[in-house]
Order: C-alpha cells, then structure tokens, then sequence
C-alpha cells in the first residue's frame, strides 16, 4: 500500500486569548495520498483554515501554537523540523493558495516580480531564467500574453484572474501538495467553474495532491477524491466523496446534505440545521454537536431515563442520550474506507479506532485523462 | 452539574437511520435544573464595553485616577483654597518637609514651598481646578463645532459640504499649535473694553483662563469634523434611514435620534485623547506667556521653575510634572482602551 | 503626471486664499493696534500716535481697522490692505527694523542646523523601533517600547527639555546648557537639542509607525510571502517595509515645513537664534507684523506640503493613478 503523502495525526492546536484558551483543531486526523484531492468541509468557525495553516506552520505564534500532534509529510514530522528546514517545504515540496487573491498579492510589486521571488528562491535560477519560468507558468494557467501581464500589479487584474496567478506563483515551484483555502469563495460562479477546472486539469498533469477546504458541496461533489467534514474543530466524518454523499452516518453531515437546495424539488422551505455553530471558548461538554442533533433527542425520547439526561439551550430544554451529552466519540471506521465520529451509529461498538488513511480516487471520466500521463496511477478505485 | 431526569415518557423506539428532522420529541418532564449550555444571546454594546471593562484591571485604575482629578477639582473651586494658594508660610523656597520650624506636622510643606513661600502642595491641586476647567469646557466647545459641522457637511452635501470642507482645510493648513498661540496671541493683545465684551464677563467668572479655552477650542474642530463628516456620510446611505425616511420622519429627528447616536464613539475618544492635549499645550502657552497669569496652573508652575531647577530648586517642576504626567498617561490608556473597545471594525473578536 | 500636480495646486488655491484671509483677519481686525500694543495699555493717546508715527505704522500701509470704519472707509481700506497681504507685503518688524524676510532668512538656518539632523535621526530609529517591536509583537519587547512611548506622550516637553539641561548641562556637564556660537563651534551647543529632542519625538512616532507596520505583518500578502517560504526577516525588510513606506513618506513630507519653524520652546529654552525663537521673542514682544507673516507663510509652506505630499502618494502606491 502507498505511504500517504502528507498525514495529520492528532494535530491539536491551541490559541491564548483574553478568554482563555481556545482549541480550533483538536486531535485532527487526515491524510492525503499522492493525486489525491481531500475536500475538507465546515461551516465557518469550524476549524478548517487553521488546520491548513499549521500544515506549513503560519499560525501566527504569539496568540497560537501547535499544541500536540504529528504532521508527516512524506515520511518526516514538519512540526520537528527547524524553521530553516521549514522554509524549504513551503513553496517548494507544499504549496498554498488564499481565498481572496486580491489582499493575498503585495500591491505594490509586479506580479512578475512575486513570481520571480518565488522561482529564485527555491530553483536557484539567474533572475532572467526566473522571469522564463514565471512566463511559462502563467502561461500553464491559461493567462494570455503573459509577458506584458509580469509587468502588470494586481490591482489591474480581474479577481479570477488574480486567483490564477496566485496559482501559477503557487505551482511554479513544482510543489507535490497544494493546499487550497476556499480559493474560489470571492470569485463569481462561471469564474469559479473555470478556476476549479484549472486546478482539475493541473493537478492531473503534475500528480498533484490538493487538499481542498471549502463550505461549498456542490464543489466537493464536482472536484473531490475524499472528503472531511469538519465540525467544532475536529473531523466527524471522513469517506470518499461518493460513499459520503450515498451514505452520510453522522448527523450533522446528514443535515448538510439536506439543505442543499436541488433543483425540482418541492419542498416549500429550505431544511436547515436548527441552532448555530458553537462558540471554540464555550464548547459543550461531550459531542459538540449534541444540541442541534436530531437524532439524540430522537433516541433520548423513547430511551430509560438513566440514560437520558436534561440540556437547556436559551431557549428550549430538551433531554439528549447521556453518551451524547457528556463523552465525545472519536473517528472510528464504519464501513470499508468510511469513518464516522458519532456515538450512536451502529456499527460503531464493533469497529476499532484507526487513523483514516483512504486511498480512495474517484473514477474520472476517459475523455479527461491526458494521453500523456496513462501510465499514472490517476483512476483508481478501492473498492465499493 | 448534571440532574437526573425523574421519569419521562415511554414512547416506541424512534426508527433508526432515517433522518429525524422534525420530529423532536416533546416529553413532559418536570421543570428540573437542567444542564445549562452555553448561552449564545447577544449582548448590547455598552454592555459589552462595559464587560470588557471590568476584565481589564489597567484601564479600570486609570479611569479610577481620572475620577480622583476629578474629584480634586471639584473640591478646588472652594474659597478654601483661593486663600490657601496665597498665603506665604516663608520668605522664600523650602524644599518639602515632613514638619514646620516649629515641629508641627503640616501637610501644606509637604511639597515644599515655591519662591514666594506659598504651599506648592495647595497650588499644585489648585491646579486640577484649572486643569478641569481647561479640559472640559475646551472640549465642550471644540466638540460642539466639530460635530455639529460634520453632521452638516456630511448629511446635507452638496454647496454647504463644499464650504465646510474649504474652512476646516484652511484651519487645518495652520499647524495646529502654531494656530493656537496665534490665537491666544490676538485674544490677550486685545483686551481694549467694548471691544470684546464677552471675553469681560468671562473673565469674570474664569479667570484668565478663557484666552487658553478660546484658543484651543476654537481651533481643535477640524480633527472630529472630518470624523463625523465620514461617518455620516457611512450612515446617510445606510437602510434604516431610508426606513425612518420613508415613515415620515424628517431631517431633525433622524440627525438626533438615529445618526448622531451612532458618531457617539468618535466623540468619547476624541474627547478622552483631545483632553491629553489640551493640558499639554497649556504648559506651552504658559511658557510663552499666553496663558494663565494670575491662578496657579501647572503649565505656570513648571514655567516659574525654569530658572529654578539650576538653582537645585527641583520640587515645583517635579510636583507639576507629575500631576500632569500621571492625567496624561490615564487620560491616554483609558482613550486607547476605549478606541479599541468601541471601534466597530475591531469587534467580533469574541462574538 | 503635470496635469495631476498642476490640477491638485489648482485645487488648493481656494485654501491659500482662506489662509491668507484668515490670517489677515485675525492680525488685522481682531488684534489690538500693534502701536498700542507695543505702546502698552498706559500711555495716552498722543504718546501712542507718536509711537506709531516713529514705527512708521500711520503710513496707509497699516492702519487700524477699527479707526477706518469710524472713518467710513472700512472697504477701500480693507481692499488695499488684503492686497497687501496678498501680495506678501508686511511691514517691518517693530523690533528689529528690518524687513521680515530678511530676518527669516537669517533665523532659517539655525533652527534648520537642530531640526535636520533631529528629523533624519528620530526616522531612522523609529522606523527600526517599530519594525523590530511589530515583528515582536506581544514580546516584552513591544510592552516595553509602547510603555515608554506613552510615558514620553505624557510628560509635557517642557519638564524633559529642563530635566535634560539640568542633568545633562549642570550635574554631568557634559554639554552646555544653552546658547548658541557661530560656525563649527556651534556643533557643541547643538548636541544637547538635538538629543532632546530626538528622545522627546521618539515615542509618538514610533507608536505611530508600529500600528502602521502592525497592520501590513498582518495582512494577506505577508502570510502568501510565507506560505511560498519567505524568511521572516525577508518578508519584513521586502514586503512590509515597502509598504509601510507609502504612510512614511506622506508622513514625512508633511512635517518638512515644520522643521523651520523649529521647536518654539527648545530655541527659546536652550537660547538658539533660530525661527522659533523668532515667533516667541515676538510674540513676547508684541512685534506684530512678525508674528502675522510667520504664520502665514509657515500656514502656506505647510499647505503647499500637503499637496506635495498627495502627489508622493500618487507616486510611491503603484494603486493610485494619476488622474
């Protein structure tokens, strides 16, 4: 079996406030394998921008710091290594990219020349050479005329042109994981569409790996290997992106699905999640995501009392399972290549804990493979 | 803190699998205790700045140190102390002491005494009465202006935003200090009677410390004006005045009740930093004699020490100093706490 | 980029006549007589006349305000003395009976010999202050630099400048505690101002320019320059600072102008001839025609330099054309 290009082993994070100490990442387990896309989902305020950050290690250190965990990438523990050695791994060997690509360029340099500091930074080419590649690079994402375009600053792009050189600048080094942070939030849809199907078309080309975060499950369905689902700082749910979609077993990805709207469906109202997000200083003890489940009260109806127990909210009391309300579940895998972190799903006594490590690659289409790469290991299928 | 559930509904086993949305079930339980989660509830705004207040021990001491000059201040306008900052205990200097020549413990030479004898302790509190004075009727005028100018030019536009925008750009074109004592300059030089009556009956009540209230008040709008200015410009175009427009209500009540409560932040930290300069450029006005001649203020103390402090004279200019120096530094804390508190953008932090 | 100077200076005379205006009306309509002001309040009206008539301030040049209306002639007065004013025709100066710009000319590079020097330094440090401070932000570094920069905000100028005469001129003797000497000799009664001075200035500016830097670490490109694996020192000298100058310099040109009026209170404490002390001592002195042209002129440099400064804006932030 192939090693995982990049693993998060019970990455916790913690951040010092004048609240006290808050968690956005708490015992975070992922990993991505070579080609891969890992799509990792939340609501906003759930986690998921930290944990990408800490992947290269640029939570700012004065409020946060990585607490506890392991992040290996592609044998070695990031969080061991010196800030030197850092510095080689970012850009290089893993890449990222922002979600608003107009503040996340320097305004006041040419795009060339941000490129070029990227190329000379880690190929150690003569500035000229650097320019070369930076053309070529903006070319590879689709920008016309691109010389004239190195010469240009920012402000004088449009915003989804932006996001394509802050890819081109992201993969000009060659890097083997791109880490996407909702790179197409601020753009329009038909953009959006297009930029998504650069990274599909680069990422094919370059067996890239892409952990891909994002609110929008339209774009995990449409661009996604694996998926994550990330609530109040942990995951709950980890699949492959059609097993997921199939057969969601933790409530709150369930209710996820629900409320994407389809088309020709006749329900009069939009289904959503009752209650909001959890504030990270004042989590509820046990499952986080006890108060808006549907299915412990469900469970808490008909169950015996002692094994009930009584939660208030602002404005409702209501009784929940005690399990739900006072242990939280850890990942444990469900099905082949689907772990779920949710107490009440059946075969979840039987199952043993174990880092979810899915290989899983969605069948892509034929007419998308490039000729040129049939050798790759790109349509891969592990079991159903 | 967890309570028992005494007894509850039997119903059938809820089916499993299925999604249970709308169907919570609704047992009858008596009213106990219950696990209380987290309150999710907004709070309002002068209660959370208030909150905030609370947690921060710094600027609770410093808003305690602005309450204590206050205090002082008030205390000061008694006739007690115009006799007090008067009457000559020596012939001259006497560093601070514990006890008079003749043994007595007497607070009023704990501070030393100043040139012509008198209690440097009495005319240094004498001096927040000056000082308060200074402070707040400066910034009553100078906020006055500066809102009531701002709302205008930034509610109205058009030819009358145009003036405004010319006047507070030509005032401001004047290095503010400069403006200050040229000011300051005018209002002493003429003091010829008819001419300016009101600055007679001033006079009157305050003393001569009107020339330093006129000077710096008349001239510190320009700052707020442009603060208001932008803001109301913000808010004009914001729905719920189009909402109050559109039930009837007209241009004085929407400028009271709905814009100008919300420029209220501006002004209290405008007032809290502007106060810090008011008192700092009272010392320059009494350096260049423009300030206040016949009362004791700590601007002057520290001017009638210059020469002093060769003389190895320390305990006037230090007693002023300090007096100024610790206003100053809670004046500045408490309007950096509350400019971090009360600015819109900074918020939501812990939300 | 003409068109763009030429149309901002076009923009700006409506406020050189407002300063003019202003100045002129406050000098002119609202202060006393300067003869009787120089006079004092004592002397009878004769006597008075005669100072004005040895000043030579009955001339049409300058005549009281209040005395042309009582005359009825209140607007061709006014007319030809805002003329006047307009065209930068002062009177002599009372004290010195020489024409006003002679004496700025003479006192100009005195006060420019103290401010330059203390100008340049007080950047340097407080731009490296700020930045290492930002970079260090929440260390005990950053407390201890914003905690002294507030200390400094607080105490009153004055206290420090005699504190640092007393200790530094009287107790260590290191250097003089005024006065002033002419050519290299001056560099020994200059030492003392300017290190004042550059300790007095150091904390506001550098508070300022820490939330200035503060704000840029903070921002996107920073953490994109990491993320492509930048050092920080890098990211600090390249991106940040590159930035942080488009507030630096509009901050900078604006407080050109004002170093020729000089700190009132440091020329006149340490006994240097320069601007300053020219406003003081005039002002002291009710030497009226000198105060009204200091102001206005350092009002309009000063205007002048905002304009200035809009232009540098317009050069240095690649974001702003010139349109």
């Amino acid at each position: 079996m192939a090693q995982p290009l990049l693993e998060l082993q019970d990455l916790c994070v913690a951040f010092d406030t004048e609240r006290g100490q808050i968690h956005p990442v708490r015992d975070v387990c992922l990993s991505v394998y070579p080609g891969q896309t890992v799509a990792l989902v939340g609501e906003s305020g759930c986690g998921k921008s930290v944990t990408a950050l800490s992947i290269l290690r640029l939570i700012p250190q004065p409020p946060g710091r990585i607490h506890s965990g392991k992040i290996m990438f592609k044998g070695r523990d990031l969080l061991a290594l010196s800030e030197k050695q850092m510095q080689h791994v970012r850009g290089k060997d893993i890449a990222m990219i922002f979600q608003e690509p107009m503040t996340s360029l320097n305004p006041v340099y040419t795009i060339g020349d941000q490129i070029v500091e990227a190329v000379t930074l880690h190929q150690g080419v003569g500035t000229r050479q650097a320019y070369q590649i930076a053309a070529e690079s903006l070319h590879a994402v689709g920008i016309a005329d691109p010389l004239r375009r190195l010469r240009e600053y920012p402000h004088q792009l449009s915003g989804g042109m932006r996001q394509r050189v802050m890819i081109a600048m992201a993969l000009s080094c060659q890097p083997k994981l791109l880490i996407a942070d909702e790179p197409t939030t601020a753009l329009d849809v038909t953009i959006q569409a297009q930029i998504l199907e650069l990274l599909s078309k680069l990422q094919r080309q370059r067996n890239m790996s892409v952990l891909l975060i994002t609110h929008d499950l339209g774009v995990v369905a449409e661009n996604a290997d694996v998926v994550a689902v990330m609530y109040a700082s942990r995951i709950v749910e980890f699949a492959g992106v059609e097993e997921l979609f199939d057969n969601p077993f933790h409530p709150y990805t369930q209710g996820l699905l629900r409320s994407v709207p389809r088309l020709g469906a006749k329900e009069g109202r939009l289904a959503t999640i009752p209650g909001t997000v959890p504030n990270p200083a004042r989590f509820p003890a046990g499952c986080k995501f006890h108060p808006r489940c549907p299915v412990t009260r469900q469970a808490a109806a008909s169950a015996p009392a002692d094994r009930t127990i009584q939660v208030r909210t602002g404005e409702e009391t209501f009784p929940v399972l005690r399990t739900c309300a006072v242990e939280e579940p850890l990942l444990r895998q469900v099905a082949d290549g689907h772990w779920v972190a949710c107490s009440q799903v059946d075969t979840y006594a039987a199952a043993p804990t174990s880092l979810p490590v899915l290989q899983h690659r969605r069948q892509v289409n034929a007419a998308f493979v490039d000729p040129q790469h049939e050798g790759q290991p790109v349509a891969q299928e592990l079991g159903k | 803190m967890t309570q028992e559930l005494q007894g509850s509904n039997s119903t059938t086993d809820a089916p499993r699998g299925a999604d249970a949305f709308g169907q919570v079930g609704n047992p009858t339980h008596k009213a106990l205790p219950a696990m209380q989660l987290p309150s999710e509830a907004p709070r309002s705004r002068p209660r959370e700045v208030w909150d905030r207040f609370r947690r921060n021990k710094l600027a609770m001491l410093c808003f305690v140190i602005v309450a204590i000059y206050l205090l002082v201040g008030m205390c000061s306008f008694s006739p007690l102390f115009d006799r007090k900052i008067n009457d000559s205990l020596a012939e001259s200097y006497e560093p601070p002491a514990w006890r008079s020549p003749d043994g007595h413990i007497e607070p009023q030479r704990w501070l030393g005494l100043d040139i012509q004898g008198r209690s440097v302790l009495w005319r240094a509190l004498y001096g927040t009465r000056i000082a308060l004075l200074i402070t707040i009727i400066t910034s009553i005028i100078a906020i006055s202006i500066g809102v009531i100018l701002g709302i205008v030019a930034g509610y109205f536009g058009g030819w009358l935003d145009d003036i405004i925008i010319w006047l507070y750009s030509t005032v401001s074109s004047i290095p503010w200090l400069l403006l200050v004592i040229a000011l300051a300059y005018v209002i002493q030089s003429n003091d010829s009677p008819g001419f300016f009556l009101r600055h007679e009956r001033l006079q009157a009540i305050f003393g001569g410390v009107t020339t330093v209230i006129l000077a710096m008040g008349l001239t510190d709008w320009v700052g707020l004006c442009r603060l208001i200015r932008g803001e109301v410009i913000k808010l004009r175009d914001r729905d719920f005045v189009a909402a109050a427009r559109a039930m009837g209500l007209g241009n004085g009540p929407i400028l009271f009740r709905h814009i100008l409560p919300n420029t209220t932040h501006l002004i209290i930290i405008t007032f809290s930093l502007g106060a810090v300069g008011y008192v700092q450029v009272e010392v320059v006005l009494a350096f260049l004699g423009l300030g206040i001649t016949d009362k004791p203020s700590w601007g002057r103390m520290i001017d009638d020490a210059k020469l002093e402090l060769l003389r190895g004279v320390w305990w006037q200019a230090t007693v002023a100093t300090a007096m100024i120096f610790v206003l100053c530094l809670a004046l500045n804390m408490l309007g950096d706490f509350l400019r971090d508190a009360l600015d819109p953008r900074l918020r939501g932090v812990d939300s | 980029m003409w068109a763009y100077v030429v149309r901002k200076f076009l923009l700006t005379i409506p406020i050189l006549l407002g300063i003019v205006f202003l100045t002129f009306v406050l000098f002119k309509y609202i202060a006393a007589d300067p003869a009787v002001a120089y006079a004092g309040k004592l002397k009878s009206p004769e006597e008075i006349e005669a100072i004005r008539h040895k000043l030579e301030l009955d001339k049409p040049r300058w005549i009281n305000i209040h005395e042309a209306c009582a005359q009825q002639s209140f607007w061709p007065v006014f007319n030809s003395q805002f003329f006047d004013a307009l065209r930068f025709h002062y009177p002599q100066s009372i004290r010195y009976q020489e024409s006003v710009w002679r004496l700025f000319a003479r006192k100009a590079p005195v006060s420019l010999a103290i401010q330059f020097p203390v100008f340049i330094i007080e950047l340097g440090l407080q731009l490296a202050i700020a930045l290492y401070v930002a970079s260090h932000r929440g260390r005990p570094a950053d407390y201890l630099a914003t905690i002294l920069a507030v200390l400094g905000m607080s105490i009153p100028a004055l206290s420090i400048y005699m504190a640092a005469q007393w200790f530094f001129g009287a107790c260590l003797r290191w250097f003089p505690v005024a006065g002033w000497d002419t050519g290299f000799y001056a560099l020994h009664f200059m030492a003392l101002p300017i290190l004042v001075s550059v300790i007095m200035g150091l904390g506001g500016g550098t508070r300022f320019y820490r939330t200035i830097v503060l704000e840029e670490i903070n921002a996107d490109y920073v953490r994109t320059a990491r993320a492509k694996g930048v050092q920080r020192r890098e990211v600090l000298l390249t991106h940040v600072l590159r930035n942080v100058m488009i507030p630096v310099v509009t901050n900078t040109i604006v407080a050109l102008p004002l170093l020729f009026t000089g700190a009132l209170l440091l020329e006149r404490l340490f006994q240097i001839p320069g601007f300053g002390a020219l406003l003081v001592d005039a002002i002291g002195d009710q030497d009226q025609p000198v105060v009204m042209a200091l102001v206005t002129v350092t009002s309009i440099i000063y205007c002048l330099a905002l304009v200035a400064t809009d232009v540098c804006y317009a050069i240095v932030d690649p974001r702003v054309s010139l349109k």
